[in-house]
């Protein structure tokens, strides 16, 4: 039998496990109790052992529906917080200063300037954002 | 809303609401299943109920409960044999929509050439393991061998010479013989 190079699961125990299954659906719960009784096992132990593992189970789903609660949050509070603006005057400087650490940042100025077309107030209002964001300056432009 | 599935608050109740003797044939079940997975039955039930409550299995209100619980422990089991043996989550619960609602999405289960060939090896070691726990029980290490052939239950009682009472007879001396070795699954 090869296992290894099919697609799908090996199958070579699920018809044994099946019917062994099937088995144990067809036992009455009479029949089950004295196979239990007869195997040293106690009912009420098995039935503590099963409702730990749904316990289980369920927290898992729970959890992860509070992760995703948590996700939402987070994300609605970022898609809200409106920062205003820096001030005029400080922009530039704030901007010069962080391009002297970043020559990607540097080369995206330089190049603008020579082009003569500048940096558009929208890219520096972006670039301003992402320094916020990333805990870079504080909301009046101080580095942090 | 599916008015013909039970809701995830009717699944909890009727979880609740399950018997002693309800949930000691799902554990005895859930041991059948383990067996040939690095697992437990209860790994197989707390991942099943994990399924149906997430709605990635959605039970239809003319299903009992606990064959439902069964057949999502019989899936998540075949899912995980042949690949690593473990029971993975078989949905992952990580995704949410961009109204936050939790998002329900199949883990992709195909196992890579490496994962196959450990478990084909795992696998050919259990085999062995009950060809040797029915060594002495002539009937039942044929039906063994004829299951792992694929034959079907009518052409095993034809070759065997069965009757149903006595196939149902020699089925259920091998459940309780693996259920006798392996108490708690599968301990190589």
């Amino acid at each position: 039998m090869d296992c290894v190079s099919g697609d799908k699961p090996d199958p070579a125990l699920h018809r044994l496990l099946d019917e062994l299954a099937d088995d144990l659906m067809n036992l009455s719960d009479a029949e089950l109790l004295a196979e239990l009784a007869a195997d040293g096992l106690d009912v009420e132990a098995e039935a503590a052992a099963a409702r730990s593992a749904i316990a289980g189970g369920v927290a898992r789903v729970g959890q992860a529906r509070l992760a995703a609660a948590r996700r939402a949050v987070s994300r609605d509070r970022k898609a809200r917080v409106v920062r205003p603006p820096l001030r005029a005057d400080r922009r530039e400087a704030v901007l010069t200063r962080f391009a002297n650490d970043d020559p990607k940042l540097k080369g995206r100025l330089t190049m603008a300037a020579r082009k003569g077309e500048g940096v558009s107030e929208k890219e520096i209002d972006a670039i301003l954002d992402d320094l916020r964001e990333l805990g870079a300056i504080d909301d009046e432009g101080n580095p942090i | 809303m599916n008015r013909d599935a039970f809701d995830p608050d009717e699944i909890r109740a009727a979880l609740d609401g399950l018997a002693a003797i309800d949930l000691a044939r799902l554990r005895r079940t859930g041991r059948i299943y383990a067996l040939g997975l690095a697992c437990e039955a209860d790994d197989l039930i707390g991942e099943a109920v994990a399924a149906i409550l997430s709605g990635a299995r959605v039970c239809p209100r003319t299903m009992a409960l606990v064959p439902f619980l069964i057949g999502a422990m019989r899936s998540i089991a075949s899912a995980a044999r042949g690949s690593t043996g473990r029971v993975k989550e078989t949905v992952s619960l990580d995704a949410t929509g961009t109204d936050g609602r939790l998002l329900v999405v199949p883990v992709d289960p195909d196992p890579d050439a490496e994962t196959r060939l450990l478990a084909a090896e795992d696998m050919s070691e259990r085999i062995m393991a009950l060809e040797a726990l029915f060594a002495d029980d002539e009937q039942a290490l044929l039906m063994l061998m004829c299951d792992l052939e694929f034959y079907s239950k009518e052409e095993i009682m034809t070759m065997n010479d069965l009757d149903d009472k006595a196939y149902a007879t020699i089925r259920r001396r091998m459940r309780r013989a693996i259920n006798g070795r392996y108490p708690a699954g599968w301990t190589a």
